[in-house]
C-alpha cells in the first residue's frame, strides 16, 4: 500500500513539475502580448 | 608555513582519481553499444581505443596508489581529486572524439569533452551533420555524466560512504545533502534522472516522430540526445542547426519542459516526489527564477518590439521568449542562428540575454551560473539594510526566507553569496578582456565569455575552429571553474604551489 501510495506522488509530482514548466512559458508569452500591445 | 604533501597524500589522490576515471572510462561501452545498433564500425574502434586507454589509467593510478578503501579523505584530498578528475576526463573524452577526425586539433577535443562535461554546449566539430551516432551520443553522454557529476558517478557506483565521499561531492559545486548519506544522496540523483530520462526521451522520440517526421529509430536516437542536452541544461544537438532543424513548435515546447525540470534543485524534486508540492512555490529560489524571468522577458520583449525585430506573438514566442528560457536555465538550445544574435537582436535584447546566461538557476541542479539561491539571498539582504534605515535604532530586524525549511538570514550566508557572485562576475570579465584582446568586440565578448563561464552554450559566433588557440584554452578554463563554482581549482592551485614551495 505504501509503494503504492509513494509511485503515485511521484507520478504526481512529475505532472506537477511538467505544470510549471507549461505556466512558465505562459507567463513568459502573457509578458510578451502585453509588451506587443504597449509598443505596437 | 605551507606544508609539502606527503606520499600518503598523493597515494589518496590518485587512488579516488583512478576510481573516478575507471567509471567514466566504462562508461565508454554505452557508445559502442550505439554504433553497432546503427551498423557503424569505424566509431567501434575509436570508442574501443578511448576505453582501454581510460581504464588502462584507472587501474594504473589505482596501482600506484596501493591504499586500503579505509583510509581518511581530507577536505584538501576530494577538492584535488574532484578538480583533476574533470581535467583527466576531458583528456580521456576527447580521444574518441579526435579520432572520428571531425575536430580539427586535440585541443578542439578537448575543447569538446569540457564543454560536454560541464553542459556549456559550445562546440567545435566539424561537418557535424555527419558524424558518427557513436560519437554524437557520446557528446550528450558527456552532458547527462557532467550534469549529474562525474563524482556522482563514482560515488553511485565505485566509492563507499562516509566524510570523505562528502568532500569530494562538495568538491563538484553541490553543497546540499538531499539525504543524510552522500551515497543515498547521489543515487537519489541518478533516480530522479533516470526516471527523467525515460520519460523525457519518450515524449521527445512521440514528437519526433509525429511531429517531426523522422524515423522510429531515428526519433528514439535524437529523443535521447536532446533529452539529455535539455535535462542537464547542455545545449548539445545531432545536428549543426540545433533545434532549428526540427521545425516544429510542439518539439519546442517538449525541450522547453524538460529544460526546466532540469533547473529545478534535486531537493525541490525530492520534496514534490514526497507529496511536499508546496515547496515548489515556497522557496526561495523558484520565487526569485519567476522575478528575474520576468524581468529579462520583459526587457528582451521591449526590445525586439520597439526594434520590429519580431511583431507578433508567435514570433517573439518561439524566436524571442525561447531564447530566454534557454539563457536563463542555462541550457543554451537556440530557435536561432548564432549570427542573428548580433545582426538582428538589439543591445537592450542581447543585454537581457546576457543577465538571464549570468544568473542561471537552481543550486544542486544541473544549471551553471552564478544560480537563483545567492541571487535571492544577496536581494533579501539590500531589503534588510533598506529596513533598517527606515525603522527605530532599537528595532531589531530580522529576514526569514524559505529553502527547504524556514531559515533566517545571516551575515555568514550573504558572504558567501555576495564572494561567489563576485567570482562569477569576475571571470565573465577575465574572459571578455580575452576575447576583446583577440579583437572580438565587447558585447560579443561579453556574450561568449559569459555563455561560457555560467555553463550555457548560447554562441553568437566567436565560437569556432578557427578562433585563437588561446582563446580556446581561456573557454576550456572558465567552463571547468564555472561547473565546479572555483573553490576545488582554487584548492589545486594551492595544493601545486604547496608541492613546490612547502617544507
Amino acid at each position: 500500500m505504501n509503494r503504492i501510495r509513494n509511485v503515485a506522488n511521484v507520478i504526481a509530482g512529475i505532472c506537477f513539475e511538467m505544470g510549471f514548466a507549461l505556466a512558465i512559458v505562459l507567463l513568459g508569452l502573457a509578458i510578451c502580448l502585453v509588451t506587443l500591445f504597449v509598443y505596437r | 608555513m605551507i606544508l609539502k604533501p606527503q606520499s600518503l597524500d598523493i597515494r589518496i589522490i590518485l587512488h579516488f582519481l583512478g576510481k573516478i576515471v575507471l567509471g567514466f572510462g566504462v562508461m565508454m561501452v554505452l557508445p559502442v553499444a550505439i554504433s553497432l545498433v546503427f551498423g557503424e564500425t569505424a566509431p567501434v574502434i575509436d570508442f574501443a581505443i578511448g576505453l582501454v586507454i581510460a581504464i588502462s589509467v584507472g587501474i594504473f593510478f589505482i596501482l600506484m596508489a596501493r591504499l586500503d578503501e579505509h583510509v581518511e579523505m581530507s577536505w584538501m584530498h576530494g577538492m584535488v581529486v574532484v578538480s583533476l578528475g574533470w581535467l583527466v576526463c576531458m583528456v580521456l573524452g576527447a580521444v574518441p572524439f579526435f579520432l572520428s577526425g571531425h575536430w580539427a586539433s586535440f585541443l578542439d577535443a578537448c575543447f569538446e569533452s569540457m564543454s560536454g562535461l560541464a553542459t556549456t554546449g559550445l562546440t567545435l566539430a566539424q561537418d557535424l551533420d555527419h558524424l558518427s551516432h557513436a560519437a554524437n551520443f557520446w557528446r550528450h553522454l558527456l552532458m547527462f555524466l557532467g550534469g549529474q557529476g562525474i563524482v556522482v558517478v563514482a560515488l553511485s557506483f565505485l566509492v563507499k560512504g562516509g566524510p570523505g565521499a562528502f568532500r569530494m561531492y562538495v568538491g563538484e559545486g553541490r553543497d546540499e545533502k538531499i539525504l543524510p548519506n552522500v551515497v543515498e544522496t547521489a543515487k537519489f540523483i541518478w533516480l530522479v534522472s533516470l526516471v527523467y530520462f525515460g520519460l523525457g526521451t519518450l515524449l521527445l522520440a512521440l514528437c519526433g516522430y509525429f511531429s517531426v517526421g523522422l524515423s522510429l529509430r531515428e526519433a528514439v536516437f535524437h529523443g535521447a540526445c536532446i533529452f539529455m542536452a535539455a535535462f542537464d541544461t547542455g545545449g548539445f544537438s545531432p545536428q549543426s542547426q540545433g533545434v532549428i532543424y526540427y521545425q516544429s513548435p510542439l518539439f519546442e515546447l517538449c525541450t522547453i519542459v524538460v529544460m526546466v525540470w532540469g533547473a529545478i534543485n534535486f531537493n525541490l524534486h525530492y520534496a514534490i516526489w514526497n507529496g511536499k508540492r508546496k515547496e515548489l512555490w515556497r522557496d526561495l529560489e523558484t520565487r526569485t527564477f519567476l522575478i528575474t524571468l520576468s524581468c529579462v522577458t520583459l526587457l528582451a520583449a521591449a526590445a525586439l518590439v520597439k526594434g520590429r525585430v519580431y511583431g507578433d506573438l508567435i514570433g517573439l514566442g518561439r524566436r524571442g521568449l525561447y531564447q530566454i528560457i534557454s539563457a536563463h536555465t542555462t541550457t543554451g538550445f537556440s530557435t536561432i542562428y548564432p549570427q542573428q544574435f548580433m545582426l538582428e537582436w538589439k543591445s537592450l535584447a542581447l543585454l537581457g540575454i546576457i543577465l538571464a546566461m549570468g544568473m542561471g538557476a537552481s543550486i544542486c541542479s544541473t544549471t551553471g551560473g552564478i544560480k537563483m539561491m545567492r541571487i535571492g539571498l544577496i536581494g533579501k539582504a539590500f531589503r534588510e539594510d533598506i529596513k533598517r534605515f527606515l525603522i527605530s535604532d532599537s528595532s531589531v530586524v530580522s529576514t526569514k526566507f524559505h529553502h527547504l525549511k524556514d531559515l533566517f538570514l545571516d551575515d555568514k550566508m550573504v558572504r558567501s553569496a555576495a564572494l561567489m557572485t563576485i567570482a562569477y562576475v569576475l571571470v565573465y570579465l577575465f574572459g571578455t578582456a580575452m576575447a576583446c584582446f583577440a579583437g572580438y568586440p565587447v558585447l560579443e565578448s561579453l556574450f561568449e565569455s559569459t555563455s561560457a563561464a555560467g555553463n550555457v552554450g548560447l554562441s553568437c559566433g566567436i565560437t569556432q575552429a578557427t578562433m585563437p588557440a588561446f582563446l580556446k584554452v581561456v573557454y576550456i578554463v572558465q567552463m571547468w571553474a564555472g561547473r565546479l563554482e572555483f573553490i576545488s581549482i582554487l584548492v589545486l592551485g594551492g595544493f601545486f604551489v604547496s608541492c613546490i614551495r612547502g617544507k
